[in-house]
């Protein structure tokens, strides 16, 4: 764990101590009331055809979602670029100077789900780390009052940050199913009693879920 | 019991041999019912060898047209009447490699035409070390656009349903291996071949920096501050089954291919590489200011530093680093064809220019020391990771050279004339050449069909004895079905040819 995660992550413990838990609302207000449930599957679409994003709208979705500069996503070793450079034709881009490959592959590579999980821990790694440095200009994350590294995964400010993640993500709001999953999930991460403060662990892992779904990655 | 055995009216040799034979079948079953159980690790060395064994393919590629009468075909100006015009070199120039069929080229480069360049380009050392294990094929191709011939040299010119060689290799002998076709090439020898009907798993894995490609072998690990393994775990049941299923869209479109392929992927494969430690495998940098692998929390393979010691420049010399992943994903049974190369980019070192740009196509401008410098660099570093698969052993003293086979694949040939006596000119593209194989599981020490020197060109061979046929041409095909039926693949049915000549006895 690089050391900006973990002063990050013992301020956000460090705060509770005070008893002064930032305040918590995220800036999408308006999307912090889920579905009541997932809307009925009309069809089974017969043509079915989906195309992966691949590298290039990949980058730039994430990197909107997340309100990051495309180059600040994910780089591998600190240095060298992932979707752009390292990863780029691993998911599906093209590289036409070097290496002759015009056209993408016609199929997702075997790493793919690799990559895109790193890029999107990245990302929200990232996202969860300058929330945190400023919870006023927090976009998800940052006003969750967080009590000696958890949260109240009920709380009205996790549902506002999970709402928030699905409408920049997925660009609609999530149903009581997946809010229930999600808060699930943390109770799961918590009763774990893993390495760190579970709040963190579960807001990367919850991002990087939303992110890497096929609903995010294909169209 | 036993005496009833005995009682037993003797067996005809006929039913004595369909006896052993339905022995051997059921030992066989017995041994890939093991594998499939997961359990081929308990199966004795030999066993495991035999009735398990991969076969590993290695496809080097000649980018922009390797030409063989600038290597193990040259032609001394003695042996023409056209020595002139034709491509032929001064007869000292011309090494003969005793006790073999093969020439060498070794010289001085004090320039690469109008380009700086010191040097010496050697390729007789390769051919004493190998030569036994060297099948050269005399041949023509089908085509002198770079990107379509070198995707014919792949797939034969279509020769099997449009797979490539690795596809096939790898379709054969890749299903125990995670990730069975690797393709570091560039241009036509990346493109993947067009049979449908190929399985998803021996399609090619295309790699751009084999330095650090290694880094996308995992979810999480070197990614800085990343979450608990076990958080990560949690995530995943969540998304794959619930967040995934429940989700209209997914429900919408459930029948998609893509998306089949992509969950298979996710929950298949995705886990046996990490499990495998796929991304500690193939990792052969070491820790470094400019490389902080430590710091992320990384380390190399443990023959890393074996690697590096074979490979010193796989920092600067991409070809060094292919060759050096290429090693690991073999070594490791990660990968059962495996496709390395120059591409066009010139690499250009401290003390100037150390490749030329183009590749072998840089011929265009100076023909004889571009061909002498690529022919050297690639007999190099193929010399070393032969030298490396020979030290590694695959099973009961078999090591994995034993069961490996390089193709030197390569565009086409070169034009074969030159202004009168010039020694050094440019060439243009030409459909005429021939391969080399390197293997022990090819008819070594040999050259089949040969070269007429008056014209440069080479000529074919009888398919089953290897004859010389002067007059007759032998194509893509060819190739492509020597090489399948050197590794032991079944060709019945597919309506290739029977390249006997090609095999070792």
């Amino acid at each position: 764990m690089r050391l900006e995660t973990i002063l990050i992550a013992a301020v956000w413990v460090a705060g509770c101590e005070e008893g002064a838990p930032p305040e918590l609302a995220s800036r999408a207000d308006s999307g912090t009331r889920a579905d009541a449930a997932p809307p009925e599957t009309r069809y089974a679409s017969t043509r079915a055809n989906l195309r992966f994003k691949r590298a290039d709208r990949l980058r730039l979705d994430f990197a909107r979602a997340l309100d990051l500069p495309p180059d600040e996503l994910c780089q591998e070793l600190g240095q060298i670029d992932c979707a752009g450079e390292i990863h780029k034709v691993t998911l599906g881009g093209v590289d036409a100077y070097a290496t002759g490959i015009y056209s993408p592959f016609p199929e997702t590579s075997v790493s793919a789900p690799m990559v895109v999980e790193r890029i999107a821990t990245a990302g929200c790694t990232r996202r969860i780390t300058l929330d945190l440095e400023d919870p006023d200009a927090s976009l998800i994350w940052g006003r969750i009052p967080v009590m000696e590294g958890r949260i109240d995964v009920e709380g009205d400010q996790a549902t506002a940050a999970l709402t928030t993640l699905f409408t920049r993500a997925l660009l609609r709001t999530p149903s009581e199913r997946e809010l229930s999953g999600l808060r699930e999930l943390y109770r799961e991460i918590e009763a774990a009693e893993l390495d760190g403060p579970p709040a963190f662990a579960w807001a990367q892992v919850a991002c990087m879920a939303v992110l890497t779904s096929v609903e995010s990655l294909f169209y | 019991m036993s005496q009833a055995a005995t009682d037993e009216p003797p067996m005809s040799q006929a039913a004595t041999e369909r006896k052993r034979s339905s022995v051997i079948i059921n030992r066989r079953q017995a041994l890939a019912g093991l594998a499939a159980a997961g359990l081929a690790p308990l199966l004795p060395g030999r066993a495991r060898a035999q009735e398990l064994g991969e076969r590993f393919l290695i496809v080097l590629t000649g980018t922009g047209g390797a030409s063989l009468i600038d290597a193990m075909l040259a032609i001394r100006e003695s042996e023409s009447r056209n020595a002139a015009t034709v491509n032929t070199y001064p007869d000292a120039m011309v090494q003969g490699i005793e006790g073999t069929p093969f020439r060498a080229i070794d010289r001085r480069l004090d320039d690469l035409g109008p380009l700086p360049y010191t040097g010496v380009a050697n390729q007789s050392d390769f051919v004493r070390r190998h030569a036994r294990d060297m099948c050269v094929l005399c041949h023509s191709v089908t085509s002198v656009n770079h990107l379509v011939a070198q995707k014919r040299a792949l797939t034969g010119n279509d020769a099997w349903n449009g797979r490539t060689l690795q596809e096939m290799v790898a379709a054969t002998y890749g299903a125990r291996v995670p990730v069975p076709n690797v393709n570091m090439g560039s241009g036509g020898y990346i493109a993947p071949g067009i049979d449908p009907d190929l399985p998803g798993r021996a399609r090619a894995e295309p790699v751009l920096q084999a330095p650090i490609w290694s880094l996308g072998l995992d979810g999480s690990k070197g990614v800085a501050g990343a979450p608990p393994r076990s958080a990560i775990s949690m995530a995943r049941r969540w998304r794959d089954g619930e967040l995934d299923e429940q989700s209209v869209f997914n429900q919408t479109f459930a029948q998609s291919s893509a998306l089949k392929r992509w969950k298979r992927q996710r929950s298949e494969q995705m886990p046996a590489m990490e499990q495998a430690g796929l991304i500690k495998q193939l990792t052969f940098l070491a820790s470094s200011p400019q490389m902080p692998l430590e710091e992320f929390g990384l380390d190399a393979a443990p023959d890393a530093a074996r690697v590096r010691q074979v490979f010193p420049n796989y920092e600067t010399d991409p070809l060094e680093a292919q060759a050096a992943l290429a090693y690991l994903l073999i070594k490791n049974r990660v990968t059962v064809a495996v496709t390395l190369g120059p591409n066009i980019t010139p690499q250009v070192d401290a003390g100037g220019l150390s490749t030329p740009p183009l590749a072998f196509d840089y011929s265009h401008t100076a023909h004889r020391s571009g061909q002498a410098l690529m022919w050297s660099w690639i007999l190099n570093v193929a010399d070393r990771l032969i030298g490396l698969l020979k030290e590694a052993e695959y099973a009961d003293g078999e090591s994995f050279w034993d069961r490996s086979l390089l193709y030197f694949a390569t565009d086409f040939g070169r034009t074969k004339t030159r202004p009168a006596d010039a020694d050094e000119f440019g060439t243009g593209h030409h459909i005429n050449n021939g391969s080399l194989l390197v293997s022990p599981m090819v008819k070594g020490n040999t050259v089949l069909g040969g070269v007429d020197a008056d014209t440069g060109e080479t000529y074919g061979f009888d398919r089953s004895s290897g004859a010389p046929e002067p007059g007759s041409t032998l194509w893509e095909p060819d190739v492509y079905a020597g090489i399948v039926q050197a590794m032991g693949i079944d060709t019945s049915g597919s309506r290739l040819p029977d390249m006997r000549a090609v095999r070792r006895s």
